[in-house]
């Protein structure tokens, strides 16, 4: 053989070191950069950072005044049943956190007891004022994680209740993106921290979705989709296939919120695009099979069961709800038809008796009962003002001057910390 | 061979000792008188072989037979083609995973791209047949390179025959799934063969090329070029041992080694991903389903492979205690790198399996050998003569080879074409009927499956069949394969998870899962649609919609 084929030179060796050096300049480069990301070899995989290009979240405009359903003295009567009067030991996150989201973070009350807009959001976003309520033997609420806030939830005490739930409430709430977190640390948050912080931990196949994909949409869009900590690709097409998968009845509140977000993203999408077409047929379809159901399933007095989704075979064999049960089912079916295009509306005679329902039960229930219930009560307001074309601060603002005596009833607060299903 | 007639130079003389062409004159008996015609050999002496490759080429032919009739198996092989099949279609390697809806978003770093656009394009042309090819030709050619790398070291038969028997023998569960990993164990054993014997020029060329290739075709690419390194860094230990640090620089093997390691590196970020490919391929083991995988948990004396593995070390033991020949830095750290690893995962057997059985075989040889030279030469034994080359011999080899091609269902394939109606079987508990029913039943939404199914039931089941899981655990994301081992195991919760995942259909194999039939034979949720010997299918009373 060849000698010179046997061994190296000195010119060949060098050579090949610039072909090696080069190459690996060229690679590390980024020039032949992956077409999908990629662990690192060392630590976790960090996703890019989703970009939110607004301060202040989304708002769906109302598409309805209806006063033939609810009269102006109705929603006032019933905003003053549900008004956020809590006693501070021991409240929980998930009753601020419904309040706050019925209310929004301007409300501002001319009675003392009640929480004020400002003082439910100072409560979620700073721990002082957490710590105040729980003490230190509790599990803060608020927790630092590797680059942003991590909000502590679960059945445990004095955590938030749903995944997602506090910032989804803050966001419908109307709070700034630059909002301060305070959180145990004294490490200055922002609310900014908090989504994107969600946005990294949000797994697709966790129980409950539907607060993340509220919130998300309400912040992110009109982008598409975005990574998150395990290097999944998510978009709102997967989150609302995701709402749409299984049963009905599974979900928070008998699956009615699934309904909501997924109306809330159809109705994102026709000004932001963020879904393909194919799966914007998914959630109509899927929306309309639901009011078919619901069609089906109402009862006489207006209410809807728990067990809705079964149709015609809920009111022949009708199960046994407890009132507080009927106010879930109907409040939250009344929420989500007040956000979604009068197609996916049960008939007017229906939604007129669902109406009447839901405003007399909550008017003519003792004031404790309806605190008692809190999470499930605030629905109807957030529902009752909505289809009024108005915010429950604004017009409870104007209802109280007009009102003064409804602060003339004294009402004992609720702690906050009875345990509710909700 | 050719054989020509051409005059003789001289005449015969009968008193005289027949000549070599002599004998030709006599066998042309039509001869005209007074002139003789002698047949002259006109075949090249590179082109005739000895008898002994006979015996070779019948052993390399009788692995590629036995393999090309192994049964098609119904994991793993069926998604490697429908991830072909959608990489062919699109002309691109998707950036999530494209076949599992469930896993929809989940990172797709495809380590095995060219084999599935081959093993996709082989089912395309030849069916099934092509299939079986594929897997025979990888175990083939793994084994007639370390055959070649064996007859390097040993120039015997039965030192061969004793390593193909043992290759086969450890690799024996790995090989009977059709899967990437078989190209990539074909380049390891090609990458020992250019590394242990005897150095040739177009190394330059072939190493960088098969880096190039094992790289697009499997991600066992690292462990190659591993043993590269190991192999410079070995060959400089035992060079600065023996005659200093200085030497190294000057060793010209060492610094061949190192440039051609270099060059296989170099060769290697030639592949969709670039460098990140390393990434995937290095941090492979972070994927949770793995844990719950028998194939990657540790090697244990529990299974018929282990007690051979077991066997193989002690016998290494004494091999290396008893060896004349010198051992190397290199062989013993990559030898006990590799059994690491495979105390880890027994994945890793299937790289350990051709280092081993080299160095059994290799100093096995040599103990022998030394012995042979110990003992008193006997006088009257005659050397041993170097074999015979025949050019009948290379002519006998053709037809061998060509009677083991046209044997197999992919030769009936492609000398006969289509109507040749070669029928491939596929491995017993495949779901044939169950496919059957569900391709003329196909169940609205999604269905929960087996793993090991979800690869046959997305490749030839009903268009768009949304299956739970397929054996490429690595690509489900936990979650989905926590509440699939849920099910499994009927945990606590486990028939909630089908309301869940608005599950229609359940699809399960009899043979392994009487626990979670019985209890769903006995369930008000659900019926039995279709059952036969293999499998059965239930089917929810009252569908979930589905878009």
């Amino acid at each position: 053989m060849n000698r010179n084929l046997r061994t190296v030179s000195t010119k060949a060796f060098w050579l090949v070191q610039f072909v090696f050096v080069g190459s690996l300049l060229v690679s590390y480069s980024g020039v032949f950069a992956s077409p999908t990301p990629v662990q690192p070899l060392l630590g976790k995989f960090q996703p890019p950072v989703v970009p939110i290009p607004r301060t202040k979240p989304l708002r769906l405009a109302p598409l309805y005044n209806e006063p033939t359903l609810v009269s102006d003295d109705e929603l006032g009567k019933v905003l003053a049943q549900v008004r956020p009067r809590f006693e501070m030991k021991r409240l929980r996150p998930n009753f601020v956190e419904h309040a706050l989201r019925a209310w929004g973070v301007d409300a501002e009350f001319a009675d003392p007891k009640v929480m004020s807009g400002k003082q439910m959001k100072d409560f979620l976003v700073d721990h002082g004022k957490w710590l105040a309520a729980w003490g230190a033997d509790t599990s803060p609420l608020l927790n630092d994680a590797d680059l942003g806030v991590n909000i502590r939830w679960g059945v445990e005490e004095g955590g938030s209740v749903h995944h997602d739930h506090w910032l989804a409430c803050l966001t419908e709430a109307g709070v700034s993106l630059d909002e301060p977190v305070f959180t145990p640390s004294n490490k200055l948050h922002t609310i900014a921290d908090v989504v994107e912080q969600a946005l990294r931990d949000f797994r697709l196949d966790e129980r409950e979705t539907e607060w993340s994909d509220m919130a998300f949409g309400l912040w992110i869009a009109p982008t598409k989709s975005w990574q998150s900590a395990d290097g999944r690709t998510l978009s709102f097409d997967l989150l609302a296939r995701r709402l749409i998968r299984g049963h009905k009845r599974l979900g928070v509140c008998n699956g009615t919120h699934r309904l909501y977000s997924l109306m809330l993203l159809y109705r994102l999408d026709d000004e932001y695009k963020l879904l393909d077409p194919v799966v914007k047929r998914e959630i109509r379809d899927h929306l309309m099979g639901v009011r078919d159901n619901l069609i089906a399933s109402q009862f006489e007095d207006g209410h809807w069961p728990t067990n809705w989704m079964d149709g015609k075979a809920a009111v022949e064999k009708p199960v046994d709800d407890a009132l507080f049960r009927k106010v879930i089912a109907t409040g939250h079916h009344i929420e989500w038809m007040g956000i979604a295009p009068q197609e996916f509306h049960v008939p007017r005679s229906q939604l007129e008796k669902s109406f009447r329902f839901i405003i007399d039960t909550t008017i003519s229930r003792p004031t404790e009962e309806v605190l008692g219930h809190y999470t499930f009560y605030s629905h109807v307001v957030a529902a009752l003002s909505n289809w009024r074309g108005t915010r429950a601060a604004d017009f409870w603002r104007t209802y109280e001057a007009a009102h003064p005596e409804v602060n003339q009833v004294d009402v004992k607060p609720i702690s906050g910390s009875e345990r509710s299903a909700h | 061979m050719s054989i020509t007639l051409e005059s003789p130079v001289t005449q015969p003389d009968p008193a005289s000792d027949p000549l070599p062409g002599e004998r030709a004159s006599e066998a042309a008996p039509f001869a005209p008188p007074g002139e003789a015609y002698s047949l002259e050999e006109r075949v090249p002496d590179w082109l005739k072989l000895p008898y002994s490759a006979l015996a070779w080429t019948g052993l390399i032919g009788l692995v590629y037979v036995f393999y090309s009739f192994q049964h098609l198996h119904y994991t793993d092989l069926w998604s490697h083609v429908s991830y072909g099949r959608v990489i062919w279609m699109n002309g691109a390697i998707p950036a999530t995973e494209p076949i599992m809806r469930l896993s929809a978003g989940m990172p797709f770093v495809d380590t095995a791209w060219g084999s599935q656009v081959i093993g996709y394009l082989a089912h395309r042309l030849f069916g099934a047949a092509g299939l079986q090819f594929l897997h025979a030709i990888s175990i083939t050619l793994a084994t007639t390179l370390l055959l070649r790398t064996v007859a390097f070291r040993t120039h015997r038969f039965g030192w061969g025959f004793l390593a193909c028997v043992l290759f086969l023998l450890l690799n024996w569960n790995e090989n009977a799934v059709t899967r990437p990993q078989l190209a990539g164990i074909a380049c390891y054993c090609g990458l020992l063969s250019i590394l242990l014997t005897r150095w040739s020029a177009t190394n330059w060329v072939l190493l960088p090329a098969l880096f190039l290739l094992w790289t697009n075709l499997h991600g066992s690419f690292v462990i190659g070029l591993g043993l590269c390194l190991v192999a410079t860094l070995g060959r400089a230990v035992d060079v600065a041992l023996r005659s200093g640090l200085r030497s190294v620089w000057q060793d010209a093997p060492c610094r061949r080694l190192f440039v051609l390691t270099q060059l296989a590196f170099v060769a290697t970020l030639l592949n969709p991903y670039g460098p990140a490919l390393y990434n995937e391929v290095l941090t492979f083991g972070r994927y949770a389903p793995l844990a719950d995988l028998t194939e990657w948990q540790p090697l244990t004396l529990r299974s018929g492979v282990g007690q051979l593995v077991a066997l193989i070390s002690v016998a290494l033991l004494f091999v290396y205690r008893a060896t004349p020949r010198r051992v190397t830095t290199a062989e013993l750290v990559s030898l006990l790198a590799v059994s690491g690893a495979m105390l880890w995962s027994q994945r890793f057997m299937v790289w350990w399996a051709p280092l081993a059985v080299l160095a059994l075989v290799s100093h096995g040889h040599a103990i022998l050998v030394a012995r042979a030279a110990s003992r008193p030469v006997d006088p009257e034994e005659e050397p041993e003569e170097p074999a015979a080359r025949k050019s009948v011999v290379t002519l006998s080899l053709v037809g061998l080879c060509y009677i083991f091609f046209a044997f197999t269902p992919f030769g009936m394939r492609v000398i006969h074409g289509e109507q040749a109606g070669v029928k491939v079987r596929l491995a017993a508990n495949t779901p044939l009927n169950a496919l059957d029913w569900y391709r003329k039943n196909p169940p609205q939404g999604q269905i929960f499956n087996p793993m090991e199914w979800g690869d046959i039931l997305a490749f030839s089941g009903p268009r768009g069949l949304r299956i739970f899981v397929n054996s490429q655990a690595h690509l489900i994301h936990p979650d989905i394969w926590k509440h699939y081992m849920a099910v499994m195991n009927v945990s606590h919760g486990w028939d909630d998870l089908f309301d869940l995942y608005g599950i229609n259909s359940i699809i399960l194999d009899k043979a392994q899962r009487q626990s979670l039939i019985g209890r769903l034979r006995d369930h008000e949720k659900w019926k039995v649609s279709f059952e036969d010997n293999t499998a059965i299918i239930f089917s929810r009373r009252t569908p979930i919609v589905a878009p």
